[in-house]
């Protein structure tokens, strides 16, 4: 027993939590809600339950990690709340929405139309300043789409949760997920290839 | 040789069918490219789905730009919370959490 306590790490002193982790950790939550309040709010939601947990730091993963788990299962409960708080009716019109980027009829029914064929973007990941100004155009579209759309995007996307949890954890049928991620994905895209596209060429 | 046409076109007519069932819209394909993204697809639609990519440039450009999306967001979001010049805690914020973790302590 005695030599089990002794390799466990001990978990820092907590009040130097704030010094070690608070601005990771705001920054994370920042990335994910956007909102500075917000943020500032699960993270000390975070440090809260760590005070409570703190015995249960095993020092399996570094002690950043564990503070990263806790805020991450903060994050997704503050969606899961703004998702109850929503009529069931926003998500249902979001997914009746009406397709306009393809044909409805005629032999090429279930093409792109015309002006909605997505281009080549010919875009080099491994060019930093590109990734970087594509990064900017990606925010500002994602800050674009209607909030239920940007909330679930990016739990799957940045969050990377897996679409059996999402849905299980957003109470949302996997088919209607599908749909959700979907219609975020193109619309995304259609926001870059206006904007990012557009500038991107301009400058060339 | 005119043995052998019926059966050439019994083939012909089978493949045609085949083809058919197994051409997809644009529609359905950008769908499953989607899909593609969430969970594993089964083998008849990743064959629909290549079978489509293949004819169609449109959807294999949105193909890659929903992968493109996905991997500048995932590594862009990574290093923005490791870079410690961007976004911090504001000092007032700062005294509001040491203060409240003293106090729960």
């Amino acid at each position: 027993m005695a030599d089990k306590t002794l390799n466990q790490k001990q978990i820092s002193d907590p009040e130097k939590w704030v010094e070690l982790h608070g601005d990771y950790l705001f920054r994370y939550a920042m990335m994910r809600l956007n909102n500075k309040s917000l943020a500032e709010d699960v993270v000390q939601e975070t440090f809260l339950a760590a005070l409570k947990a703190r015995k249960n730091f095993a020092g399996k993963s570094s002690e950043r990690t564990w503070f990263v788990g806790i805020l991450k299962r903060k994050i997704i409960d503050h969606f899961r709340k703004s998702s109850r708080e929503d009529s069931h009716d926003d998500i249902q019109k979001i997914i009746d929405m009406k397709d306009d980027d393809f044909l409805l009829s005629g032999a090429r029914q279930g093409q792109w139309k015309t002006g909605r064929r997505p281009k080549d973007w010919m875009i080099d990941e491994n060019d930093q300043s590109e990734k970087n100004e594509f990064w900017e155009f990606l925010k500002r579209c994602i800050a674009e789409l209607p909030r239920r759309l940007a909330e679930v995007f990016i739990l799957r996307e940045m969050e990377e949760i897996e679409t059996d949890e999402l849905s299980n954890v957003l109470e949302l049928k996997p088919t209607n997920l599908r749909v959700i991620l979907y219609r975020a994905r193109k619309q995304l895209r259609s926001c870059l290839e206006d904007n990012w596209i557009r500038a991107h060429e301009d400058r060339k | 040789m005119n043995k052998k046409l019926p059966f050439v076109k019994r083939i012909m007519l089978k493949m045609q069918g085949f083809m058919m069932k197994a051409m997809i819209s644009c529609d359905e394909a950008s769908r499953l490219a989607s899909k593609s993204l969430d969970t594993k697809l089964t083998p008849g639609e990743k064959m629909r789905m290549k079978m489509h990519l293949m004819a169609c440039r449109f959807c294999r450009s949105f193909e890659k730009q929903i992968h493109a999306i996905r991997s500048i967001l995932r590594s862009k979001s990574k290093e923005m919370t490791e870079d410690t010049e961007e976004k911090s805690l504001s000092t007032e914020a700062r005294e509001r959490l040491e203060n409240s973790i003293k106090e729960n302590k």
